[in-house]
Order: C-alpha cells, then sequence, then structure tokens
C-alpha cells in the first residue's frame, strides 16, 4: 500500500526536479521563441504567452498538467515532439536492456549458485572477480576496447549500429524491435544481422548484469544453504540437485526478484553511456545528442521516461515480491 | 590499521592506486606538457620517446594520462566531501528532531533513492552546463541519500543516551545536539561506506566526462580523453585505451580498498 502511495510522490519529485533544471538552465526560453532580434514588445508578449510572467508555483502546476498530457515539448535538435521521439527510441534501449539482462541472468545466476556450493572453488573465484570487475569497469572504455578487438582487429563481430546501412528500412516498423520485426515480416537475413549487431552491446552492458546476479545470488544461496530446512530436507534422503535447485534457490526467488528490478533500472541507466559507444539508435544516444545540442525538453523527457519506468519497474518488484514471500505481506 | 596493512585485498588496492596517486602528485609540473601539441608527431604509437603513444594533436597520452589524475581523483574527493557530510548532517537531524522534520526528511531520501542516479546527474549537469564544478556538484547532489539513511538509523540507537541527555540539560539546543553531538557518532560508519562508494563515484563522474560535462578540452580529464580517442579507435587505439586503463585501475582500486577498510573496521561484515 505504502509503495503505491511512493510512487506518484516519486514522480511528483522527478517533476519537481526537472522543473527546477528547466529553471537553472542558462538557456533563455523567450530568446528561443523570439530570437534575437525581436521588439522589446514581442519580447514581453512571448514571455506573457509562455506564462513566465506568471509566479513559479502556478507555472510548476503547468509543467506537471502539461506532463501529464503528454506534451513534453518539441525538441530543438530533432524539431519533433519529444514523445514521439521518445516512443521511436525507446525501443531499442529495451532491446538492449533486455538483452544484457539475460546474458546476466544466465551466466550470473549459477555462477552464484556454484560459488555458494563449492565455496572457494575456482567458478567462486571467477565470481567474484567478476563481480569486482562489474562496479570497477568504465563501461564506456570496455565497449571501446571491445569494438577495437572483436569488430577492427578480429573482425569477429560487426561494427557500430544496430543493422548494416544496406539492411535498414527493408522491414516494416510494428513493435519497433527490430529482432520481432524481422521475424515477423519473414527476412530470416535482417534478424540475423540485428542478433548479430546485439552481441557486443549486450555482452558490455551485461558484464554489470552479470556482476549483479552472481553477487547477489550467491550472497541468498549461502544463506540459503545454512538454513534448518535444507538439512531437513538432506534428512528427508532427497538427492542433492533437489535439495540446492528446488529448495534452497526457490527460497531466494523472492529477493531476486528485487534485484532482476534492480539491474533493469541499472540497465536503463548504464545504456546512456553504452549506446553513446556503439552508436545504438536508443534513448541514450538520443539523450546524449540532445547533450550536445542543449535541447533540454530532450533531456528532461528522457529523465521523466527513466524515472518513470524505475518506479514502475521497483513497484512491480514490490509487488511480487509481496506476493513470492508471504512473510513480507504485513 | 595493522590489519589493513596486511591485507593481500588492501596492499592490491593500494597498488593499483599509487601510480594514480603519484600522477596526482607530479601531474602539476607535466600540465604544460599535456597541453603542447606537435603536428609533426600526431598518433604515433606507443614506443621509445612516447610510452603511451601521443594522440591526434601530437600531445604525449603518458603525460596527458598523469595530468588528468588530478582531476578526476579531485573530483571524485570533491563529489565525496560534499555528499557524504550532507547526507551525515541530514540524517542526524532527521534522527535526533524526530516528529515531522524527520518525516518529512527520511521521504525526501526515500524518493531521492528512487530516481536514478547517473541520469538526473547527467541532466543536472547538462541544465548547470559543462565543467568540472559543476559536475561535482551534480554527481554529489545524487549521491547524499544512503548517506542520510545510514546516519538516520545510527542516530536512532544514539539519541536515549545519557550524555545527549546531559548536553540537553546544558541547555543546548536540538540543532546543536543533533550537529555537534550526534552526527560524529556516524563519521566512522559513513567513511566505511564512502570508501566502498569511492569507485562509483569515479565511474560517474568519468562518464560524465566521457560525455563531455566533466572538464573541458583541452583539458586532460580521463573520461574526456576516451571520448577523444573515440574518433580513432581503429587506427590508434592508445588514445582511448590508456586514459580508460587509469580509471579501471581506480576503479578496481577504490574498490578493493573499500572492501579492505569495510572488513577491518566492521567485524560484523566477515569477507566469506
Amino acid at each position: 500500500m505504502r509503495s503505491l502511495l511512493t510512487l506518484p510522490l516519486t514522480l511528483l519529485a522527478l517533476l519537481a526536479c526537472t522543473f527546477a533544471f528547466t529553471k537553472i538552465a542558462p538557456i533563455d526560453p523567450v530568446l528561443a521563441v523570439v530570437g534575437d532580434r525581436a521588439s522589446e514588445a514581442a519580447r514581453i508578449q512571448a514571455r506573457k504567452d509562455l506564462g513566465l510572467d506568471r509566479p513559479w508555483p502556478i507555472q510548476f502546476l503547468w509543467h506537471v498538467e502539461r506532463t501529464v498530457t503528454g506534451d513534453l515539448g518539441l525538441s530543438t535538435s530533432t524539431g519533433h515532439a519529444v514523445l514521439d521521439d521518445l516512443a521511436q527510441v525507446f525501443p531499442a534501449t529495451i532491446e538492449l536492456a533486455l538483452a544484457a539482462t539475460l546474458i546476466g541472468l544466465v551466466l550470473g545466476l549459477p555462477l552464484g549458485i556454484i560459488g555458494a556450493y563449492w565455496r572457494g572453488s575456482w567458478p567462486d573465484h571467477l565470481a567474484r572477480l567478476i563481480a569486482l570487475l562489474g562496479h570497477s569497469v568504465p563501461v564506456f572504455w570496455l565497449g571501446l576496447m571491445a569494438l577495437y578487438l572483436f569488430y577492427a582487429l578480429l573482425g569477429w563481430a560487426p561494427g557500430p549500429g544496430r543493422l548494416n546501412f544496406y539492411l535498414e528500412g527493408l522491414v516494416p516498423t510494428v513493435s519497433g524491435f527490430i529482432l520481432l520485426d524481422s521475424l515477423l515480416a519473414g527476412r530470416l537475413d535482417v534478424a540475423g544481422d540485428a542478433l548479430a549487431h546485439l552481441v557486443l552491446p549486450a555482452l558490455t552492458l551485461g558484464l554489470f548484469s552479470t556482476a549483479l546476479f552472481a553477487r547477489t545470488s550467491r550472497a541468498l544461496m549461502l544463506d540459503a544453504l545454512g538454513q534448518d530446512f535444507i538439512l531437513t530436507a538432506r534428512a528427508k534422503g532427497l538427492s542433492e540437485w533437489n535439495v540446492v535447485l528446488g529448495h534452497a534457490l526457490k527460497s531466494c526467488a523472492a529477493p531476486m526478484v528485487t534485484t532482476l528490478a534492480l539491474a533493469l533500472g541499472s540497465l536503463l541507466e548504464g545504456s546512456v553511456l553504452t549506446e553513446t559507444v556503439f552508436s545504438w539508435p536508443g534513448l541514450g544516444a538520443y539523450m546524449t545528442g540532445a547533450l550536445m545540442a542543449a535541447d533540454m525538453a530532450a533531456i528532461l523527457g528522457g529523465t521523466l521516461l527513466i524515472g518513470l519506468v524505475v518506479s514502475l519497474l521497483n513497484l512491480g518488484a514490490d509487488f511480487l515480491q509481496r506476493k513470492l514471500d508471504p512473510r513480507t505481506a504485513s | 590499521m595493522k590489519r589493513l596493512a596486511h591485507d593481500p585485498t588492501a596492499l592490491a588496492g593500494a597498488f593499483l592506486l599509487a601510480p594514480l596517486i603519484l600522477g596526482a602528485l607530479i601531474g602539476p609540473f607535466l600540465a604544460e606538457t599535456a597541453l603542447v601539441t606537435h603536428l609533426d608527431a600526431r598518433l604515433l604509437p606507443p614506443g621509445q620517446g612516447h610510452w603511451f603513444g601521443t594522440d591526434a594533436l601530437g600531445r604525449d597520452v603518458l603525460a596527458r594520462t598523469l595530468a588528468g589524475a588530478g582531476a578526476t581523483l579531485g573530483l571524485a574527493f570533491l563529489v565525496a566531501g560534499l555528499a557524504a557530510p550532507l547526507g551525515l548532517a541530514l540524517g542526524a537531524v532527521a534522527g535526533s528532531l524526530g516528529g515531522i522534520v524527520e518525516t518529512l526528511l527520511m521521504r525526501t531520501t526515500d524518493i531521492a533513492l528512487a530516481v536514478p542516479r547517473l541520469i538526473l546527474a547527467l541532466a543536472l549537469a547538462a541544465a548547470l552546463g559543462p565543467g568540472l564544478l559543476n559536475a561535482a556538484l551534480a554527481v554529489a547532489l545524487t549521491a547524499w541519500p544512503p548517506y542520510a539513511r545510514q546516519a538516520r538509523a545510527e542516530t536512532l540507537a544514539a539519541r536515549k543516551a545519557d550524555f545527549i541527555a546531559a548536553a540537553r540539560l546544558c541547555g543546548a539546543s536540538e540543532m546543536r545536539i543533533a550537529l555537534v553531538h550526534i552526527a560524529p557518532l556516524g563519521v566512522s560508519s559513513m567513511l566505511v561506506r564512502l570508501s566502498l562508494d569511492l569507485s562509483g563515484i569515479v565511474l560517474a563522474s568519468a562518464g560524465l566526462g566521457f560525455l563531455g560535462l566533466g572538464a573541458q578540452p583541452p583539458l586532460p580529464e580521463w573520461g574526456a580523453m576516451v571520448a577523444t580517442g573515440r574518433t580513432h579507435l581503429v587506427d590508434a587505439p592508445w588514445v582511448a585505451g590508456f586514459p580508460g586503463l587509469a580509471i579501471l585501475m581506480a576503479g578496481l582500486g577504490f574498490s578493493l580498498l573499500g572492501d579492505a577498510i569495510r572488513d577491518a573496521l566492521d567485524p560484523r561484515n566477515e569477507r566469506c
């Protein structure tokens, strides 16, 4: 219940932040509308039209109202409504974040489980090394070095971007997810190319999620394996497989959901840097492009979108955790 | 301290950080070398004369990497020095005053924790305009909430203590009790948390630098140097490679040292 209340409050705080940012930004909205050669009267008129002559609280309410109705303003760098831009670029980011999460689950979870079961073994050391690297490596540098090694030097991976240029525009946009769209259109060649382009950025971003999952699942499993119900399960004569995967892992499910939400949220953030490196046409690249053009509407729109998604993820994780673990429901 | 000196994790961390700290110390003497351009010596590969090669303007990458240590490490310590005490003070005030102030401050902290950090720092840095100080401010203003939460939890345990009652009897104001008597109690755990946080702060600052929001060219800063090296990645990977390696060393070094400091100061968190 409490988290349901937190969501609108968080969003309101986020709106307050973005509103404050527009106020401190050294960009004059009036000048942007009328240009620097307008007469004094035109400037005053523009100020009035934009509502800038009203008190701040009123302006803030308008800001909230506009945002809620989906009016995020016009992007000065693309010339489109920010909301349309976001709808166009966001699927690419989701694609990348989901792929990275998948890599994290597939690699990190087993590493953590094995590390907890055979403490001090080489998979355990590997898991700890990855966990250490995962939060110490600058992701933008890792991406560049991966591009150099696997694209420039070895030629194993395609270059930056989401598709080879000669394949672009061949499949109609249905969902915005190129993999899905090309499969729907029956173009396996396009799907294969899209998948090949996805590998390097997803692996780069995936190091972080692998580290997170390995660290969390190791700690949770260590805790679970020492509990009494594991002793009971062993005493009943269950197989080790069943004890570890059926009992211990199952008891970790609820906190793992929170980790999953956390990972997805952080990956959305991490995508800003990764996308810039790989010229991945997603939200991150859009926001950095806007940054270069001092396009505040686009930056704040992106910030709001990520904030909204992260808040929703937290809420969903809270809800799921309560469903999975009755002890946390009070 | 003695335990720390014998901990292999701490030693590894110190070993990684030593060249960077050395760089920060001798960096000012290299400042001129780091800026001088030699257009006849562009993009030279690492070798005699230029151990790390030269960049697109013929500047020595080694000199620039060493000179950049000051900017990046200084930025990280500036952020740490701003965010941690701010969080500590807010947490201590919230915890010792209680009531509506506490509810208000802690709700704000919860909300600030729920907002994605890097994105908010990015938007704030964009609004403030690029520059080292603004980047520090942006990262700091998004980094304080965990400190506030921790400080409040510690304060709650302390506010019933006898010496607080004694201070109150002496006529100390609630604000004075919070900041002068209670806040110092949280300093040690703040430092532990900070040592664990430093690698993240270094990475966030370098990330902002990479996006062009930190130090402005031609000043050497590691994140910005990686960004400029991007253009010549295929024919001159050393331009982006070495400054990035320095960020990695800083990140790893602070992580290892932070782990070791936590283990040494906080026996509850025994490493397993």
